[in-house]
């Protein structure tokens, strides 16, 4: 039987991070994500890990870089302001490559927006929020139970392929309780994953040279005879700053391949009533769980409904999209935002269907009825 | 099974502790539950809840949308939950009208204060559970604050009206109670809930 304990989100999110090893956490608090930093103070001394609230975001994220350089898995959770003021850093990060898991607990946006409701709008910004080509994986759970799972999996990811990742979540998944099966989070009935560490002598050290995997082997920044530099610029196996055509081409491809050629192992979806589904709803988080009620709904008065909820939000499950595109007679993508996800929707479906939306950005989540009336509306072959 | 309450009440009251409480006792009890409540600064003044949902497996909407209970602490947040002007404030009202309240289920649970609110439900529509929750606490227990546990001793026994035996043994309530409260409080707390219990009791007989 499973081991039920009652968890809040935002704490399960703090507590799953200290068991995937994280000893680091810089941040600044603003609702809804401020119940992870008070969490993470609480734990980490315990643990011999570091806290500090720093003056702003943006010094956050740097602090945050700082340590996962010093060799520490590190932390930071925000929310649509915050995530904004930590786009700098967060593409510093990408491009130094020091590992980090940055969690953005998404409210209504833009700008201070509505503080306690809950969004869906850094679908696009976290992929595309700093400037510059690159592809950052993100994770987006959609229960209790996965924010702990998706946490792991997030600092797994993030040390093996050396860059940042962002953990969504939402106003209603961070400032929710809910039963988590405990049992699986029992010391050694989950992996951990550390980054590589250099297997060369000093001499023969580049901190920037490669592996096969095309991560490279960075020790952390105060290892005896291991003498490295980071810098956002262009940079060589040194470290140091290039203009060399080839070399930037080069990095800039490899940064981007390194995560793109684990897509297949780092998708995951969760399919509900798939099999003989004639509409297809595509979406996450909590509008996800309103979709699978409504998916029910649908199958009651006779409309074979199914769900796809995507988990890895970037990258997009293309493939898999492209299939279920060719196996129903349309998709329906409800967001909190008004219409994000739905255009990778429509990019990776190919025209093989027509895909519809249901959106909405004030503050209210979208209840299963709604999605039941747009799924009916479809079946009548309105829109 | 799907099984959703509501704890509503005026600012200070417990609803929240209550319910999340209530959402701890589900999971003691092996049962799945959500806990959500309204986010907001409601300590002085308005009306606050917290919601339930629990169910034999895992919960896809967290949120409440059509609630099988609801324990109602406080007048304004009876009138919160009536659909329209509850029929006391409405002088063009006949004998025969009845309050109705929003997302509640026919058939459910309304669990009321009979000192602090005034309730005019129709008793064929709902299960209706009148108990002297308040003064229970403030003499009983000398502590008027315990009354949202004293509610959640009434809800155990009253669960009875809709199963064969109630939702949530007592022993879990009581787990729950020394995992929520601090640990000054437990003595307090569960012997509220115990009142509570006994409290129900007699009101059900009466019913």
């Amino acid at each position: 039987m499973a081991k039920l304990e009652l968890k809040y989100g935002n704490h399960a999110c703090a507590e799953a991070a200290i068991l995937a090893g994280c000893r680091f956490y810089a941040g600044y608090p603003i609702t809804p994500s401020s119940e992870i930093a008070e969490k993470m103070a609480e734990l980490l001394p315990k643990k011999r890990g570091v806290f500090i609230q720093m003056e702003d975001e943006i010094a956050a994220m740097g602090a945050v870089v700082g340590a996962s350089f010093a060799g520490l898995k590190s932390m930071t959770a925000t929310s649509g302001p915050g995530f904004s003021l930590k786009q700098e850093n967060l593409g510093y990060a990408f491009m130094v490559e020091a590992p980090c898991v940055v969690v953005n607990v998404q409210r209504g946006g833009p700008s201070t927006g509505l503080p306690t409701q809950p969004g869906q709008q850094e679908i696009m910004q976290s992929l595309w929020g700093t400037h510059g080509d690159k592809l950052i994986p993100v994770f987006y759970p959609g229960n209790v139970q996965e924010i702990m799972e998706e946490t792991i999996r997030a600092f797994n990811w993030a040390e093996r392929l050396r860059t940042p990742v962002v953990l969504l979540l939402d106003e209603v998944l961070g400032h929710m309780r809910e039963t988590v099966d405990v049992e699986q989070f029992e010391e050694g009935k989950f992996e951990v994953w550390n980054r590589k560490m250099p297997d060369v002598p000093p001499e023969e050290y580049l901190p920037y040279r490669p592996g096969e995997d095309d991560v490279p082997a960075i020790a952390p920044y105060g290892t005896p005879g291991y003498r490295g530099h980071a810098t956002g610029l262009h940079h060589d196996y040194t470290g140091f700053p290039t203009t060399n055509p080839e070399m930037c081409q080069e990095l800039i491809e490899r940064l981007i391949r390194k995560v793109q050629r684990k897509q297949p192992e780092m998708e995951k979806n969760e399919f509900y009533k798939m099999d003989d589904a004639e509409i297809a709803i595509i979406t996450f988080g909590t509008t996800a769980r309103a979709a699978k009620t409504a998916v029910d709904l649908a199958r009651e008065k006779g409309i074979k409904a199914g769900l796809m909820r995507v988990v890895t939000v970037w990258p997009s499950p293309e493939k898999t999209i492209e299939d279920v595109a060719k196996g129903v007679e349309a998709i329906l993508v409800p967001e909190l935002n008004m219409g994000q996800y739905v255009l990778e929707v429509e990019r990776c479906s190919r025209g093989a269907c027509p895909v519809y939306r249901l959106n909405r950005a004030n503050g209210k989540i979208i209840y299963p009825n709604e999605i039941l009336e747009k799924v009916e509306e479809i079946a009548r072959g309105g829109k | 099974m799907r099984y959703e309450v509501r704890v509503i009440g005026s600012a200070g009251q417990g609803s929240i502790l209550a319910a999340v409480v209530l959402a701890t006792a589900a999971a003691e009890e092996g049962l799945w539950a959500t806990q959500t409540a309204t986010y907001g600064a409601a300590m002085r003044s308005g009306v606050s809840l917290g919601d339930v949902v629990i169910s034999d497996q895992p919960i896809d909407f967290p949120k409440t949308t059509n609630l099988d209970a609801v324990i109602i602490q406080s007048q304004e947040a009876y009138d919160d939950m009536v659909k329209g002007k509850p029929v006391r404030l409405d002088p063009e009202c006949g004998e025969q009208d009845a309050d109705v309240l929003v997302n509640v289920k026919p058939g459910a649970l309304v669990i009321v204060d009979e000192d602090l609110v005034q309730c005019d439900l129709d008793c064929n529509m709902y299960r209706i559970v009148e108990a002297p929750i308040a003064r229970t606490a403030a003499e009983v227990l000398g502590r008027r604050q315990v009354m949202n546990i004293v509610a959640l001793g009434v809800f155990q026994v009253a669960t009875t009206l809709q199963f064969d035996k109630p939702l949530i043994s007592e022993e879990s309530f009581l787990k729950a109670i020394e995992k929520s409260v601090p640990s000054r409080f437990i003595d307090l707390n569960k012997n509220a809930f115990l009142e509570g219990v006994k409290i129900g009791q007699q009101a059900l007989q009466k019913a």
